[in-house]
């Protein structure tokens, strides 16, 4: 009959329970922080209130474009099989799918009469359920109350759930922002510690199409001129396009987006007047939802943009879900954005210090290059002048000739030896790297080049299951080698060289300050580190400071370069070497060097179509 | 014959210019640095006639050091200076301060040693002269009964 003749049926205490139930609810929301276990006490102070028998809390999957079931209360749960019911608006797919689509409650007295129930329970008689409506306004799952009494649930009953429906829906907005909030953070350090620009930028659309919940991510850089967009990663379809797909600023809605230093939010890609189709991830009659923000450095002037990131959603196989983006999912990618920005900006610094001390280090050794070069040709000259002085004599002596022959032949060696020094200094930076085992490699230098059976022992440590690391294998034996032979020729009458291999981590960190290797290390297994120490007489203190910078040399032989080619080959790998031993006991070099990334080792970027 | 000291920080040049100047009939000795140079040009006796020297070694001022610890030991040393490309400016300071002239090692097509040769040559000669000028006034001096200050050269 009329609603308030059943509402003024129930004793006046039934208003009271009512309030009960809401505050308890309402506490739970700011008591109980895990998700799950908030929409439980939620669904068992519902499913009391209304004194049904059963009930379920199910969230829409809008990658599955299911309703899946997420918390159940009541009894015989544990012999329902069904976890998961496929979304449709067709006829006949239950009551719980209804509600779903039409996003409004339904409550019925008697399912057995009624055309939309589909049989769960056999012993059900009456169902309630209601909608969880986000801030959108978008249904995002339900709660399902049944009971074995037929006609259970009154007006109020179901009133009573909507409000609880209500706090369940904050609940769940609250949880997403938590994790959103915990994710930007996670991926500001992942950026900010990533010292391979390449990788950062991988490392950046898959982020970003994994915390907007896209199917596609792509990143487009800037030309130097502020023309044109140039595409530079891609999180999987526009992979073969990477550098070479090309938007003039201006062109498109990508293009757009450059030209006005503004984000862009779609659902009907074709609909908008700036669509090109150049270069989309999907048909566009295949995109759902489109998005792009600008990319700025330091201010968000037009001046100090970047680029684009840019993310799509692809339509779902289930039409009547929509899934495009929100305000909220806007304003995530220009945080998002913002961040990636700051991480570029950070890691070309780097890049630039780098070099500049690479530049530095060349211009010392160009100078002194040519000072030694000459002197060795000068005194080639000598030979050569002497010779042609033999020659002249009626007496030629061909024993005086091998001998000045002889001492040329040494002059053309060294002149070579600094040839090759030389080289090694250009070749250092220009590096072939491949996923590498640090102890495979490490133990093959030894074998190969270590003198066995001399004066000089070694010992050689190495740490079980070290990550992998990208490498290019003979620069880094060369770099090795070099730091053995030093041991070796300090301590001529006899000593120890001992090597270690193990990760760089905070303890490590903490152990030796000097070493300023930054990347990520509070992750575990983000770094290795290789050592070589001996017992040799040290470094002076004094020297310290000079000890990587080329022709820096305490020996009569040699130009010097070693320790300096081998800081350059371990700068390319983006390491770090340090020298930590005291003078008197030693020289102790630790080389720290940046593990690969489990995600990037060898695989191909994931594709998760199903 | 007259005796030469080499300086110069590198072994395979000392080496190539000793020789060089050995075949030419000098008695040469050698100096590792300037001041192994300083060293031996304070303890020669009697004192060097000329002395070969790089314009750099421990620093930059290495030439011009062996050049005044020269000249202060006996005024009639002569000082030819090596000198490597870029480093003109400093050779010509040396000359400046008295240096009998500046060689460059590395200049192309030329035959270094040679040069060296001759400049030698010259500067001897120049020192026999200035010598030679010396002991004319000496003499003078004696016949006229003036007193002349100094070490007389007639003296040994």
């Amino acid at each position: 009959m009329s609603e308030s003749v059943e509402s003024t049926s129930k004793p006046l205490g039934a208003e009271a329970v009512d309030l009960e139930s809401f505050y308890r609810a309402s506490r739970f929301l700011s008591a109980i922080l895990d998700i799950d276990e908030l929409l439980k006490a939620i669904l068992e102070e519902g499913l009391d209130a209304v004194r049904g028998t059963r009930g379920f809390v199910a969230l829409v999957n809008r990658s599955t474009g299911s309703l899946d079931l997420r918390i159940t209360a009541g009894q015989g749960w544990d012999q329902h099989p069904v976890r998961a019911i496929p979304i449709t608006d067709r006829p006949g797919a239950g009551i719980t799918i209804w509600v779903v689509c039409q996003g409004v409650p339904y409550v019925t007295g008697d399912v057995r009469r009624d055309p939309h129930y589909i049989m769960f329970f056999p012993d059900v008689r009456s169902e309630l359920a209601v909608p969880l409506v986000n801030r959108d306004g978008r249904t995002i799952g339900v709660i399902n109350v049944e009971s074995e009494q037929i006609d259970a649930f009154s007006h109020r009953d179901l009133q009573l759930l909507l409000a609880l429906a209500n706090q369940a829906a904050i609940a769940i907005s609250m949880a997403n922002y938590r994790a959103r909030e915990a994710a930007l953070i996670e991926i500001g350090n992942e950026l900010s510690s990533s010292t391979d620009s390449d990788e950062l930028l991988r490392l950046v659309v898959k982020r970003s199409a994994s915390l907007l919940r896209a199917d596609d991510c792509s990143l487009f850089q800037l030309s130097p001129d502020g023309s044109r967009l140039i595409l530079r990663a891609s999180g999987q379809m526009l992979d073969h396009r990477v550098g070479t797909s090309t938007y003039q600023v201006g062109e498109g809605l990508t293009g757009w987006v450059a030209e006005h230093g503004a984000p862009v939010r779609l659902a009907n890609v074709r609909e908008d007047p700036r669509w090109r189709g150049l270069y989309p991830e999907l048909p566009p009659e295949a995109i759902e939802a489109y998005m792009a923000a600008p990319v700025f450095q330091r201010s968000g002037r037009k001046g100090d943009m970047w680029g684009v990131l840019r993310v799509v959603r692809r339509k779902p196989a289930n039409s009547i879900l929509r899934n495009d983006f929100t305000e909220r999912d806007e304003q995530l990618l220009t945080t998002l954005a913002r961040q990636v920005g700051a991480a570029l900006m950070q890691h070309a610094l780097m890049e630039r210090q780098v070099q500049m001390e690479r530049m530095a280090a060349w211009g010392e050794m160009s100078a002194r290059s040519a000072h030694m070069i000459g002197n060795k040709v000068f005194a080639l000259k000598g030979q050569l002048n002497e010779l042609e002085y033999l020659a002249s004599r009626p007496e030629f002596s061909p024993k005086e000739v091998v001998d000045v022959v002889e001492r040329a032949k040494q002059g053309v060696f060294r002149l070579e030896e600094i040839l090759n020094e030389f080289r090694d200094f250009l070749m250092a930076t220009h590096l072939d790297r491949k996923p590498t085992d640090l102890n495979e490699l490490l133990l093959n230098t030894v074998h190969e080049g270590f003198p066995k059976g001399g004066p000089v022992k070694l010992e050689v440590r190495t740490a079980e299951r070290l990550p992998l690391i990208a490498a290019d294998g003979g620069k880094l034996r060369r770099a090795i080698s070099e730091l053995l032979e030093n041991a070796v020729n300090h301590q001529l009458e006899g000593g120890e060289v001992h090597v270690v291999t193990g990760v760089w981590g905070p303890a490590e960190r903490e152990a030796y300050p000097q070493i300023p290797f930054r990347a990520g290390a509070e992750r575990e297994g983000a770094a290795v580190r290789l050592e070589v120490w001996d017992r040799g007489p040290g470094i002076p203190t004094e020297n310290k400071e000079r000890l990587f910078t080329p022709f820096f040399t305490t020996r009569s032989k040699g130009m010097g370069l070693g320790l300096s080619i081998v800081k350059g080959i371990v700068d390319a790998h983006q390491g770090v070497i340090g020298e930590v031993g005291r003078h008197g006991e030693g020289a102790h070099f630790i080389i720290v060097l940046p593990a690969l990334r489990p995600e990037s080792e060898g695989q191909p970027p994931q594709g998760q179509q199903p | 014959m007259y005796r030469i000291l080499v300086v110069d920080d590198e072994d395979e040049v000392r080496d190539a210019v000793g020789r060089r100047l050995r075949r030419e009939g000098y008695q040469v000795d050698q100096a590792g640095s300037h001041e192994e140079g300083v060293e031996a040009i304070r303890r020669a006796e009697p004192p060097y006639d000329l002395i070969v020297t790089d314009m750099v070694m421990e620093d930059p001022q290495s030439g011009v050091r062996i050049l005044e610890t020269a000249l202060s030991r006996d005024i009639f040393s002569e000082v030819i200076v090596l000198t490597a490309y870029g480093n003109v400016g400093n050779a010509v300071e040396c000359m400046r301060r008295g240096a009998f002239d500046y060689v460059e090692k590395n200049i192309p097509g030329v035959d270094v040693y040679e040069l060296l040769i001759l400049k030698i040559n010259q500067a001897m000669e120049r020192r026999r002269m200035s010598i030679q000028a010396l002991r004319r006034y000496a003499d003078i001096a004696r016949q006229e009964h003036i007193e002349m200050p100094g070490r007389n050269p007639t003296d040994g």
